[in-house]
């Protein structure tokens, strides 16, 4: 087990390994073949089917998870490198009843067409806020969410979902009025 | 993707050893370019030694410069204070490529061997000598007249084997700034000056870097620079964001007590098949007065070697726009960048 | 509390909550018992015949349940080309029965293992081998081959279309505008991936099928022929609850549903397949370029004399599409002399099929471009040369046949008023702010409203809440919402107490939901449903009623919407930087049904009309005819920071001649013609006038 790469790789080589994942907030014990992106992982081995597969090659956003409270692209780094490390998914982060504030200003703002590249925009959206320098300008909302396409073009709502909650949490008070 | 075996290296010298009994390795890290290569064939590594757990996430500063672990991400490189106070060419070209998510997981070391977007190297249905030696080069094209699509392709330092571009924005400005790259191997420790430790395609476009194969990127340092020095990057791309540089420039400029350009680094993006150090430029731009004659003669020197191929000739006009934009916002800030 | 004015209101979604928490099902998100992946094998020439394939390593790779090619395929059959019927496919033609190859990324094979990583991988390991020919990819060269057509009549309207004499109206012209304009291969890219998961009973009497699809019934109906399936004898259901985008990709049937049905019949267990993003270059359609050839002739003051516009296009090997190009000209503006005319060439690409307003959004790049031109050649103001040709009644009919309703001169009033029109730069490049040119331009936007008989079902239970049920679908465009402010309007119901359900062919069937007409067709049926059971609302009475109407009948009058676009462009001439830095559309579009979702959905067609003008363009290669383009890093469509300062407005009057609410339909109309005023908008700032679609900054290089 020193040197478990020892030996001449063939066919048989993609043998499951096994990988210990915490999703938003339980451990989760699998047996994986290497090749499982972290994507892949959460779609078709956990259930968390919110995380979407967009393009499989870092272009799009639709698959972005919080890892480590860092927002990245699931679907370019592979289940067995992210273990040890909290994973919060969409699924992580509010229930239709009980919804975080930005899937309720993605809602207000109709941020939002078709759905499908939502989960990784508000994934990304609560990094941007609650992770990272905040914004301080609309323009740089946009710079900083340009890693998350959207075909059906709900830019515009994305944007205003972002400043008002980002407006909200400077100003409690005015935040809770508006 | 093939079927590989991975293991995690916990030292350089332990993810060395793997690589030496494994001579269809890779190392991953941040994984954006090689897992993308391995989905789409063009990388087929039997085993995977990951290298994200060796202690070289550190990044430090003393009276040379910074010295920056290889496994430093792209994101804190560029939100690091003293990068954007004193290298400020680095944070512009590090936040100018991709997305944040991708920046997050890409590293510095990683990036220095960013993976080529020529669409003939990425796709393994189409000839590729970068890929596939001997196959020819989809983008120079099968027939004569008929070239492939290489509007992307690079101007500078071609040849007949491989015109692909380098994609980095990073690299370009590791070039201005004279970084020097720190390297590995289990005989012994080495360091390499950023120009150098990218290949010309020549008639072997297979071997993109200095890099041996038994060799591990550690680091790199950023020296201090010339007191004074003012620097920036910029970049011109088909969308206002996450899109590859068509042309791009990094400059790194100081000025002597009458006002003559004292010292200069050129670097071009988009243009070459490696990043680009224009020497040509920074001999212009020496003991010049910052004018927009100045600038003009240096771009004009830096494209002097350029040879544009059916739908990328309009590169060496931009190419030459971008470098004196940036001298123009250096000595002039705030001259133009508004919208 | 009963909201008042429900219809018009800017109400939340109800599927939002779903939406936002990851919770809205995707067909690729089905997962099923025992459940296997498939993956495609696709060709990697373009023209040829395959020689050879060896599956053998594919077969023994671990995991492997079955390598289908055409040594082995079960016989399937094309797929209906009837749309009226509801069983249209994509292609008239199937996989895995022959050798030939028609284009790249043809499917020639399916690999199908117990993970996805092992079906992906063993679809690498088949090894083909062709026959290979040059393939035919370049339009200009096409359109001169034999096989080029001139097809009669598209969408039922004709193509070759002449009044009044053009070229002698042309000849008398003193100015005339004679220019050709390009659009380029557009691709839709739902950023949803087309899926199929396929589940057969055990006994074979019924299929069940999760699809990407714009139109079950279609889907239902295309896949089961194309299994050769007799549907009175075995049950065929198609859902599709959530749909990650379509913009028309998802509205025929494509190949690769019937094989991964065919696949789980053979395998006896459910199947999954997704195409990869690489593959939907090929197999699920897209917008085809255009050569588009115009002339205009004008009296000096710029009113319309003659008018010829001649597309070149081309279909598939495999399918006759025809994007109906020249239509819309035929009714914007009044001209007595008028001449379309249309080449349909034949090509090694996958078929092209309806994408976003198809037709009118490369026709009216042209069209409007050559209108901004004769504005400039006439020395008229842009909207004033619109106002001077505006067609107060509809000219194929000999200026004789009403609008149901049209409002286009108050799109111009409204929008010049509103974008500070009587601000443009008069002259080209006379503008700028620093390095920057600025620059404004206009085109008018216009597209048909239709609608076809849908059936619904409604459903009131005794505590009072009201449940509508309804193939149709909701792309991202609101029906779900839509269909519940209707029943909440109807029964005096509040929203939260209706809900619906859609996309399912066992529930009551509805038209395509494409060529924007979803409110049209599936809204009054839900109207005349509720109706029924007022009086079982009265009561307080549980009761269900299912109605089918018919789509409208001619009524005398022509239906049509109308826009018109506004934007302001800044230009970074030396470095060839565009930004769009606003952006005004003014849509008369009869009665506005949900503010939030129509302005949303407005931004969006705006939105990709920016991408047309300004990124989105599919490169083949010329020698291989392989897509060189096929990611979103390699094609363009816009991102967050390519987009701001959108504005909307509607004329919100409802149409007294186009069904019972008046409204006439919304999805595709703000697509067209924004191109157009993009692009003259680069004309004002800069004085570069870009015929050939996209405005790159190698072009404004070239031209500069």
């Amino acid at each position: 087990m020193d040197n478990p790469e020892i030996g001449q790789p063939d066919e048989t080589a993609d043998v499951a390994v096994p990988v210990t994942l915490t999703v938003n907030g339980r451990r989760h014990d699998l047996m994986l073949d290497p090749r499982v992106t972290l994507l892949d992982a959460l779609r078709n081995y956990l259930g968390f089917t919110g995380t979407k597969k967009g393009c499989d090659q870092g272009q799009c956003g639709a698959c972005t998870v919080l890892v480590a409270d860092r927002r990245i692209d699931s679907c370019l780094t592979l289940a067995v490198m992210n273990q040890d490390v909290p994973i919060v998914t969409i699924e992580g982060l509010g229930a239709p009843e009980s919804l975080h504030p930005i899937q309720k200003a993605f809602i207000e703002h109709d941020g939002f067409q078709c759905g499908y590249c939502t989960s990784g925009q508000i994934m990304s959206a609560v990094a941007l806020l609650e992770h990272e320098k905040p914004p301080a300008s609309d323009t740089e909302i946009r710079e900083r969410m340009s890693g998350n396409l959207c075909r059906c073009g709900a830019y515009p709502g994305i944007v205003e979902a972002i400043r008002c909650v980002r407006d909200a949490a400077r100003n409690p008070v005015a935040g809770e009025a508006a | 993707m093939n079927p590989f075996r991975y293991v995690k290296a916990t030292s350089p010298a332990d993810a060395l050893a793997r690589m030496g009994r494994n001579p269809g390795a890779r190392f991953v890290a941040g994984g954006t370019t090689l897992l993308d290569l391995m989905k789409l064939g063009v990388e087929t590594p039997d085993v995977l030694i990951d290298i994200n757990h060796l202690g070289l996430d550190g990044i430090t500063e003393d009276r040379h410069g910074l010295h920056i672990g290889a496994h430093v991400s792209n994101t804190d490189l560029a939100e690091h204070d003293s990068v954007k106070k004193k290298w400020p060419v680095m944070s512009q070209a590090i936040l100018a490529g991709a997305s944040t998510q991708l920046r997050n997981m890409a590293t510095v070391g990683g990036n220095l061997l960013q993976g080529n977007r020529c669409g003939y190297f990425r796709d393994v249905a189409m000839p590729c000598n970068r890929r596939d030696p001997g196959t020819g080069c989809g983008a120079l094209g099968e027939q004569p007249g008929v070239e492939g699509i290489n509007r992307y392709c690079a101007v500078l330092g071609t040849s007949p084997s491989c015109i692909a571009a380098h994609p980095s924005d990073m690299c370009v400005a590791l070039v201005a700034v004279d970084a020097k790259v720190k390297i590995s191997s289990p005989a012994f420790d080495r360091l390499e000056r950023a120009e150098d430790f990218f290949r010309l395609p020549g008639d072997t476009p297979q071997i993109q870097t200095r890099l041996g194969p038994d060799e591990l990127i550690t680091g790199i340092e950023l020296p201090e620079l010339p007191a004074g020095a003012r620097s920036m990057y910029l970049k011109v791309r088909d969308r206002t964001s996450y899109a590859y540089a068509l042309t791009s420039a990094a400059v790194v400029l100081t000025l002597d007590a009458k006002g003559r350009i004292d010292h200069a680094r050129v670097a071009l993006g988009g243009v070459g098949s490696v990043p680009w150090r224009s020497h040509e430029a920074e001999n212009a731009l020496l003991s010049s007065p910052p004018t927009e004659e100045a600038f003009r003669a240096a771009a004009e020197a830096a494209f002097a070697g350029a040879v544009p191929y059916q739908y990328n000739g309009f590169k060496i006009a931009l190419g030459q726009d971008t470098l004196v934009r940036v001298l123009n916002e250096l000595v002039r800030p705030g001259a133009g960048e508004r919208p | 509390m009963i909201p008042k004015n429900v219809i018009g209101a800017g109400i939340d979604r109800v599927d939002g909550p779903l939406k936002v928490t990851g919770g809205a099902k995707y067909a690729g998100d089905v997962s099923l018992d025992g459940m296997v992946y498939a993956v495609p094998v696709t060709s990697t020439i373009a023209r040829g015949n395959i020689a050879s394939m060896d599956t053998s390593a594919a077969v023994k790779a671990p995991g492997v349940r079955i390598v289908m090619t055409r040594e082995n395929a079960p016989p399937l059959f094309k797929g209906g080309n009837d749309y009226d019927d509801a069983c249209q496919s994509g292609e008239d033609w199937m996989p895995l029965q022959d050798d030939e190859i028609y284009y790249d990324g043809q499917i020639i094979g399916l690999v199908v293992a117990d993970t996805l990583e092992r079906a992906i991988h063993a679809a690498d390991l088949v090894e083909t081998s062709y026959q290979s020919c040059r393939p035919m990819v370049d339009l200009t060269a096409a359109l001169k081959k034999p096989d080029a057509t001139q097809p009669a009549t598209a969408l039922g309207q004709p193509l070759q279309y002449e009044r009044g004499d053009v070229d002698k109206a042309l000849a008398k012209s003193p100015v005339r505008i004679d220019r050709t304009y390009t659009t380029p291969v557009q691709h839709h890219n739902p950023l949803e991936p087309h899926a199929s998961v396929a589940e057969w009973s055990d006994d074979g009497s019924s299929l069940t099928l999760h699809e990407t699809s714009q139109w079950v019934v279609n889907s239902r109906n295309s896949i089961a022929r194309m299994l050769g399936i007799d549907q009175s004898k075995v049950t065929v259901r198609v859902l599709s609850p959530f749909l990650g985008g379509g913009f028309g990709s998802k509205g025929y049937a494509w190949a690769f549903s019937a094989l991964t049905a065919a696949a789980a019949r053979e395998l006896g267990c459910p199947v999954k397949l997704v195409l990869s993003r690489r593959q939907m270059y090929s197999l699920n359609g897209h917008r085809p370029s255009t050569t588009q050839a115009v002339t205009l002739g004008s009296d000096r003051r710029g009113r319309l004399k003659a008018t010829r516009h001649l597309c070149g296009t081309y279909t598939s090997k495999v399918f006759q599409y025809i994007e109906p190009v020249v239509l819309s000209t035929q009714l914007l503006y009044k001209c007595s002399s008028l001449r379309t005319g249309f080449d349909l060439a034949r090509m090694n690409t996958g078929t092209p099929t309806p994408m976003r307003g198809p037709g009118e959004t490369p026709g009216l790049f042209a069209l409007e471009s050559a209108m901004d031109e004769l504005a400039f050649a006439t020395g008229v103001d842009p909207i004033d040369l619109r106002r001077l040709n505006y067609a107060e009644r509809d000219p194929r009919t000999n200026n004789r046949q009403r609008w149901s309703s049209k409002h286009l001169n108050e799109c111009y009033d409204k929008g010049a008023e509103e974008f500070g029109w009587k601000d443009r730069p008069k002259k080209p490049a006379s503008r700028r702010d620093g390095r920057w040119l600025i620059g404004y331009g206009m085109a008018s936007a216009t597209y048909p409203a239709q609608n076809t008989s849908s059936s619904v079902k409604v459903s009131l239970t005794a505590d009072g809440r009201a449940e509508i049920e309804v193939a149709s679908h909701d792309l991202g465009t609101g029906t779900y919402t839509i269909l519940c402010q209707f029943a909440a309007n109807e029964l005096g119901l509040p929203v939260s107490k209706v809900s619906c359900r859609l996309a399912d062919t066992f529930l009551p069937p509805s038209p395509c939901a494409g060529g924007s007409q979803t409110v049209a067709s599936v809204g009054p049926a839900v109207i005349a449903a509720c109706k029924n059971l007022l009086t079982f609302r009265k009561a307080g009475m549980p009761g269900e009623e299912t109605v089918t109407i018919p789509g409208s009948q001619p009524n005398g009058f022509s239906w049509q919407s109308f826009g018109a676009q506004f934007a302001e462009v800044r230009v970074d001439a030396a470095l060839g930087r565009i930004r769009v830095h606003r952006f005004l559309g003014i849509y008369d579009v009869g009665q506005i049904i949900n503010e939030k979702t129509a302005r949303s959905q407005v931004h969006g067609g705006i939105i990709q009309g920016i991408g047309m003008a300004l990124m989105e363009a599919t490169a083949f290669d010329p020698y291989f005819g392989r897509v060189m383009t096929p990611n979103l890093a390699d094609y363009h469509f816009p991102v967050n920071a390519d987009i701001h300062g959108i504005r909307v407005s509607f004329i919100d009057e409802p149409d007294p001649h186009f069904g019972p609410m008046g409204a006439r339909g919304l999805g595709e109309l703000p697509l067209t013609g924004a191109a157009a005023a993009v692009a003259n908008a680069v004309f004002n700032a800069t004085g570069i006038r870009v015929r050939d679609l996209p405005i790159l900054p190698d072009t404004i290089l070239a031209k500069g």
